[in-house]
């Protein structure tokens, strides 16, 4: 369970390819086009030829894709449990399976396949983004994407903001915990063994420290942003403008183009 | 007070302890702050050296007493945030100050809340991170740096403003000798040769030895104050105020004692030597 | 040996891009009622070594042994271990969690299975030795406390599992001089007095050359150095190198040793030094 410092789902790896290069705007605007793609595809054939779009995508990145199964991994979980949920209370069609009151049938295993196959691709299409993306960018795209919103007072400025202070604190707070649970196991506590009841009991020892550290530090990072300040979103320049170049309108273009291609192929 | 950049006036602050009890922080602190002097600051755990430091930005406001800052007063709405941008603050913990995900857009972050221009930006980023020397790494994730080049992003922060004060809450209090070294060295530079003024807050007595005034401070009152000589020349009993001597002029004051007449402005290895020989 | 290392590599997160190398093939040892320094500068590896000694973390490579048991073969109990070898680690202020310092001081105890009499012995051992009385702090918060205060019935909570080694992984930073002085002597009091074995990783060069037995010096994942203080010091560009200082007064008598001054070197107090250099003028004059 230790070193877990730096690895957070979806950690950034920078690089020089054509998908990082892109205007986060541009990503994350390709990004809702292919899910929404997604949630249209009606049959498989859809689903084969988005899946070779992706993984052309994919190989043009150049993401190592041992790192990239890394960070699948805790999703796996929920994919094989709407896996087996489907096929077994999902009826209708052929059975191919019984054993005492459990049925497998072919209503299920067809809904099954499908939903955890949108799933998966759902989940490494937005994982593709988000590693190839570095946070900052990702959180300036979103602000840029909820602008419009502004009239219905959506406040996109906090919102990003949030965001990269969540993004910066996650690797902090994880080490953290991880100090804590060790500081306390130095005094005995265990954290490994017992029923679900007395394991949930003995975590006060970790989480009260933790929750503690959690509001020191946010107190002590209102005050830096105080005092270097800061005042919400009104009158605040950035740094990075995006320049929106021939590349990104095109990425989103083609996009659109496949996005559509595909659907259509299904209908 | 035509030059002083920072001075406050009796004082006093007052922290609210849930129902009706209070503790006074600060009692009648009253002290001026020539433009490019380096001053030091120290004393025990608890008497006030934080709650000052804060009142010198706005941060915190006084109870009683007045704090101004280029002749601006504090206690004013209207003059917060040009107060905030001259007098720039450091604190301890450089993981609980550094909000961006990597180090230039982090050092970018005080002058994008003043709505400077982006190429401007860009310019004074770059100009900050190459002052402190962190030039190299500008595109990094602060987690992945040591304590030392955190603490010089933070400081890079607060210099790409321009400020004409600089004060550092006990900046080196969670780093090794080397990162110590950086930071300090970053600091003495800035004094030097970019001429901001300096309020340095330590434990560390050793730090001290290249201010030129060091201030004393014992339960919110200033307790004394003088040049690193005159602190350390032995007549003080700063044990009692919870300090301890350096090492060279506590040798120093022992082979007095002892019938050596050492000078009593020897501070450091090299003058002792020197004296010795 | 007590304690010791074979070989012992730790590498964090291997197999992905972010694999660190903390410890490469380190080999030392600690016999029983030392007082040892652990020196290096930041990621240097001194915490991750540390948390070796007592299975927090389990060695990538290598052995390491405790009482010549290497404790991840058979039948160690960790738990039991970690109560006789203790650690403490940076600002241990932010471990307490309890409502009164009485419960959190307990903690340690009450995991070792202890209740009622037994346990409340404990406590007061754990709070008397760092020089807190037991009646005016066992029923206060924890949280309403000075730094100081904080850190002293943190280290009491260690001292309550009647250890014998402690690990104090930077125990005094942020604190001023005079608290992180008294700290100290109430640690080196009970190495004196009740033998107990004492593991110091620190920063402050000063503080480790007058109170350790012995140095180890890491420099990016590898020892580099060992042995007294007065020998380690002497390595002073290897110091230098790896990116620590000298104490102030060994770089003095050394200098004074330079200029041809016939003066011991292996000094680090204020009275010992002073007497030395009194001597010298006093033989110079005559
Ligand atoms: N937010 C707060 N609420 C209540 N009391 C506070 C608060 N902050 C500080 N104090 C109290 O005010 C006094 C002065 O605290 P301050 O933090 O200014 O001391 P300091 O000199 O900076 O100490 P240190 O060396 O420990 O940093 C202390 O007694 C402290 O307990
Ligand atoms: N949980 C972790 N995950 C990944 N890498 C880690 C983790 N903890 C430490 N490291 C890395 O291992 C190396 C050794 O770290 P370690 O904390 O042992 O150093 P240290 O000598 O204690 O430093 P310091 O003086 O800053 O406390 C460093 O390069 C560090 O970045
Ligand atoms: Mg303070
Ligand atoms: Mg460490």
């Amino acid at each position: 369970m230790s070193g877990m410092r730096s690895i957070t789902l979806g950690h950034y790896l920078p690089g020089n390819s054509i998908l990082h290069r892109l205007d986060p705007r541009a990503k994350l605007m390709g990004l809702l086009i292919l899910i929404a793609a997604l949630f249209l595809i009606k049959t498989f054939s859809g689903f084969f030829y988005f899946g070779l779009f992706f993984v052309l995508t994919f190989v043009s990145s150049r993401l190592p894709w041992r790192y990239f199964m890394r960070g699948l991994k805790p999703v796996l979980y929920i994919v094989f449990f709407t896996l087996i949920l489907h096929f077994l209370f999902t009826k209708g069609g052929q059975v191919f399976w019984r054993f005492g009151p459990l049925t497998i049938e072919e209503n299920g295993v067809f809904l099954g396949s499908f939903m955890t196959l949108r799933l998966i691709l759902l989940v490494i299409t937005t994982l593709l983004v988000t590693l190839t993306t570095s946070p900052i960018a990702f959180a300036d795209g979103i602000e840029f994407l909820l602008r419009p919103l502004r009239v219905f007072r959506v406040p996109g400025h906090e919102i990003a903001m949030m965001m990269t202070i969540a993004l910066r604190f996650i690797p902090t707070l994880m080490e953290e915990s991880d100090k804590i649970r060790k500081a306390q196991m130095a005094r005995g506590a265990d954290f490994e063994s017992g029923n679900i009841f007395r394991r949930a009991r003995n975590l006060v020892p970790l989480l009260v420290p933790l929750f503690v550290s959690a509001f020191r530090r946010a107190d002590d990072l209102a005050v830096a942003m105080e005092s270097r300040c800061y005042r919400g979103g009104d009158n605040r320049t950035k740094m990075r403008q995006q320049q929106v170049t021939c590349l990104d309108y095109l990425g989103v273009f083609t996009t659109c183009g496949i996005a559509a291609a595909i659907v259509l192929t299904g209908v | 007070m035509s030059n002083s950049i920072i001075e406050t006036v009796q004082l006093c602050y007052e922290y609210t302890l849930g129902g009706e009890k209070t503790l006074r922080a600060l009692d009648n602190v009253s002290l001026q702050i020539t433009e490019g002097e380096y001053v030091c600051l120290i004393g025990p755990n608890g008497s006030g050296k934080s709650t000052l430091a804060r009142h010198l930005n706005a941060l915190l406001l006084p109870a009683a007493g007045d704090v101004y800052v280029d002749g601006l007063l504090t206690g004013e709405e209207k003059h917060r945030w040009e107060i905030r941008r001259r007098v720039g603050l450091v604190f301890q913990n450089p993981d609980n100050q550094i909000v961006a995900t990597t180090v230039e857009e982090d050092v970018a972050f005080g002058l994008e809340n003043m709505g400077i221009d982006p190429p401007v930006i860009r310019r004074r980023v770059k100009e900050a991170l190459e002052l402190v020397g962190m030039s190299t790494l500008a595109q990094h994730a602060p987690h992945l740096l040591s304590g030392g080049q955190k603490q010089r992003v933070a400081i890079a922060g607060i210099i790409a403003m321009r400020p004409r004060c600089l004060v550092l809450d006990e900046p080196t209090a969670m780093l090794d000798p080397r990162g110590r070294r950086e930071v300090l060295a970053t600091i003495s530079m800035l004094n030097r040769q970019e001429k901001v003024t300096v309020v340095h807050i330590t434990h560390f007595m050793e730090e001290t030895l290249e201010a030129d005034r060091i201030i004393v401070m014992d339960r919110g009152k200033i307790a004394c104050s003088g040049t690193p000589a005159e602190i350390f020349s032995g007549e003080l009993d700063l044990e009692s105020l919870g300090m301890d001597m350096p090492a060279i002029p506590a040798l120093a004051r022992a082979l007095r004692e002892g019938g050596l007449p050492v000078p009593p402005n020897t501070l450091d290895v090299d003058q002792l030597v020197d004296y010795l020989c | 040996m007590l304690i010791e290392a074979r070989d012992l590599s730790y590498t964090y997160m291997p197999g992905t891009p972010f694999q660190v190398e903390a410890l490469k093939k380190i080999n030392l040892g600690i016999a029983r009622g030392e007082f040892v320094g652990v020196i290096g500068e930041t990621g240097s590896g001194k915490s991750t070594l540390v948390q070796h000694f007592n299975g927090l973390l389990k060695p990538t490579g290598g052995e390491m042994c405790v009482e010549g048991k290497n404790i991840w073969h058979g039948e160690t109990n960790l738990r039991k271990l970690r109560s006789r070898i203790a650690l403490l680690f940076q600002f241990p202020e932010h471990q307490l969690f309890e409502e009164t310092v009485f419960n959190d001081v307990a903690f340690g105890p009450r995991n070792l299975g202890m209740s009622g009499s037994e346990m409340e012995q404990r406590v007061r051992f754990g709070l008397t030795s760092m020089g807190l009385d037991f009646d005016t702090y066992r029923d206060r918060s924890p949280f309403h406390l000075s730094g100081g205060e904080k850190r002293r019935v943190a280290m009491a909570g260690i001292m309550a599992m009647r250890p014998e080694v402690v690990v104090l992984d930077e125990p005094t930073a942020g604190m001023d001089p005079v608290g992180r002085r008294k700290f100290m002597e109430q640690v080196s009091r009970l190495h004196r007095e009740e033998k107990l074995t004492v593991i110091l990783v620190t920063h402050n060069m000063e503080e480790i050359a007058r109170l350790a037995e012995r140095l180890f010096v890491f420099n990016r994942g590898e020892l580099v150095l060992q042995g007294q203080p007065a020998e380690v010091f002497k390595s002073v560009s290897l110091i230098k190198e790896t990116g620590l200082e000298i104490p102030a007064f060994s770089e003095l008598l050394q200098q004074l040793r330079q200029r041809g001054k016939e003066v011991r070197t292996d000094l680090f107090t204020v009275g010992d030094v002073a007497g030395e250099i009194l001597k010298l003028s006093r033989e110079e004059r005559t």
